[in-house]
């Protein structure tokens, strides 16, 4: 227990300084001399502007993703499970698709529908799943197949239909997740919204590790109530939405931070839940940070936490024959 | 560990899946008394798994009632939370626990929503692994274990439940000669502790050495109950398992020979 107490630090550690050194680089060369801000408005403005809240909302995403990443492989027993697993991913693309087809300008109105539809993907997913009469996680993973697969049809339409010069374009950056955009009031939204339910993961880090059993076994050990695991999937598919409707779809960050702090933390939930949020956190960060570095330009998030992703599943499988 | 002398009481249960399906028990009542062992005999499909299902209380029976009886008092089985443990044949655990880790889940029951296991639930599981001899195992994953290390292991983690009723689902049914005589007698020490165990089988040898009471069972909500030694004849058994066999004693050990073909 303390090894991996003292392995958490280290990691928060290193999460701290590389939040910190992030505020310093980027297009704009941030001196590392705390003087020049007080004489250099546009510095400073800047950095409290763009750079702190870009950071602080990376890190939002990456707790959040990978909490959820961890939440669903844990009640879908399987992890290989992402947070888009009941088509929330689509969904939200969808909508933010629309949002772009519909209201161009309007980001309030992208971000709205992006959320909009990831809830009500939701919620589609639960009422067809109490139509299959079967297995409730076995009804649960279809119709969130099913789901998915509709919203990215619908998706398609949208492409289809939008104006290939401003608004496709558009839509495909935003498909490929960006923070480039994001200020201060983008990052209140997701905090509000995520921050609540994340505390909420953090106090049932121990109990949710009884949903990882055999649901027989798991009624016995007192998981009695189908509304606990509803309520989960709720809170992690909210959060996951959230996150999604500023940031755009960030790629694999839920998927391969959860596998990642297994490996690290072992497999109980106690000690992986905080593994995930704060590797979560360091992985988006270092992506984001490489993203506005990299090249001339600002290269999409969601493709370097794919790339760097992959990169990083390769070696896990590679360490490990049998995924955690 | 307060230890009541309590009985499971099932009391004219019936059960079907739904309205105008077969019925899977009709009618059956019977008192297990604590502690005892009570094997479930039948054939695969003759409703052994759902008669455990409906004691566990992840069924309802569609009429009747089943109870536990402590002193003059009768709770359902939802009020005695985790009171009783199950145990499936297998267990498809997805993600490698430690041992220790593994066998400390049994402690939710007793822990909040919001709660982690204290000093005192680190005891029990410490103590539960001596139990079943496995202290050495603590640290191993699940993965680099035997299947009879984490049959212990899983075991101990309803010791850990603190669960008085043990419902095990063919304990002993993939097991090889060495493990399964190995759980028959862990099933015994189970007894010895004070646990009602319940567990099926197909196997009418493992019921007749290894059970007090026994409950045969056979599609057509067909149920006989009773002691052990009284009802498993070689009649019951060319009924229950429409196969002709013999119980024969050798060496004051009961066996039993299934006939083959028709003798000359």
């Amino acid at each position: 227990m303390t090894k991996n107490r003292r392995k958490l630090i280290c990691c928060l550690a290193i999460l701290i300084i590389t939040a910190i050194c992030s505020l310093f680089i980027g297009r704009f060369q941030v001196p590392f001399d705390l003087g020049s801000f007080s004489q250099n408005e546009l510095l400073a403005n800047l950095v409290l502007y763009l750079r702190i809240p870009r950071v602080l909302t990376a890190c939002i995403v990456g707790m959040s993703l990978a909490t959820a990443g961890l939440v669903m492989q844990t009640v879908f027993r399987n992890p290989l499970a992402d947070p888009g697993v009941l088509g929330v991913s689509q969904a939200a693309g969808f909508g933010a698709s629309l949002g772009i087809l519909l209201f161009s300008s309007s980001v309030a109105a992208i971000q709205s529908l992006a959320f909009g539809m990831g809830a009500l993907a939701l919620v589609a997913v639960m009422l067809i799943s109490r139509w299959i009469k079967n297995d409730h996680i076995l009804s649960l993973i279809l119709a969130g197949i099913a789901v998915s697969a509709l919203f990215s049809a619908a998706l398609g339409i949208v492409k289809y239909l939008a104006d290939p010069i401003n608004q496709l374009p558009n839509i495909v950056f935003w498909l490929l997740g960006s923070l480039s955009n994001v200020g201060w009031s983008d990052l209140r939204q997701v905090a509000l919204i995520s921050l609540p339910f994340l505390a909420f993961f953090w106090f049932y880090r121990w109990r949710l590790n009884i949903h990882a059993l055999d649901k027989e076994i798991a009624f016995s050990l007192g998981l009695k109530n189908k509304n606990e695991l509803q309520f989960i999937l709720f809170a992690a598919v909210i959060v996951t939405s959230a996150v999604i409707s500023v940031s755009g779809i960030i790629a694999w960050v839920g998927l391969i931070i959860p596998n990642l702090a297994r490996v690290l933390s072992g497999a109980d939930s106690e000690q992986t839940l905080p593994f995930s949020m704060v590797l979560g956190a360091l992985f988006t960060l270092i992506c984001d940070d490489l993203a506005r570095t990299l090249l001339p330009g600002e290269i999409p998030l969601g493709i370097l936490t794919a790339l760097l992703g992959s990169f990083l599943f390769i070696l896990l499988l590679v360490r490990k024959k049998r995924l955690a | 560990m307060t230890r009541f002398m309590d009985t499971l009481v099932l009391d004219r249960v019936g059960f079907r899946y739904e309205e105008n399906s077969v019925k899977i028990l009709h009618d059956f009542s019977l008192s297990i008394p604590n502690p005892s062992i009570t094997a479930l005999l039948g054939l695969n499909g003759s409703g052994k798994t759902t008669l455990l299902m409906l004691l566990l209380g992840y069924f309802q029976p569609t009429s009747g009632s089943i109870y536990c009886a402590i002193a003059e008092n009768h709770f359902s089985i939802e009020q005695l939370n985790g009171w009783v443990g199950y145990l499936p044949q297998r267990e498809n655990i997805p993600f490698d626990y430690r041992i220790n880790e593994f066998i400390l889940l049994g402690c939710n029951n007793h822990i909040g929503f919001f709660g982690t296991p204290g000093e005192s639930d680190l005891e029990k599981t410490d103590a539960a692994m001596r139990f079943m001899e496995i202290e050495t195992l603590a640290k191993r994953r699940l993965s680099s274990v035997s299947g009879g290390e984490l049959q212990r292991a899983r075991i101990a983690r309803l010791l850990v439940q603190d669960a008085g009723i043990i419902l095990l689902d063919e304990p002993a049914s993939h097991l090889d000669v060495k493990s399964k005589k190995q759980m028959l007698e862990m099933i015994t020490r189970l007894k010895d502790l004070g646990k009602t165990i319940i567990y099926s089988t197909h196997d009418p040898l493992d019921a007749l050495n290894f059970s007090d009471y026994a409950i045969m069972m056979k599609k057509g909500s067909q149920v006989k109950a009773g002691k052990s030694a009284e009802i498993i004849t070689s009649a019951s058994l060319h009924e229950y398992f429409e196969t002709e066999m013999d119980i024969k004693e050798v060496d004051n050990q009961k066996i039993i020979m299934v006939r083959n073909g028709k003798p000359q």
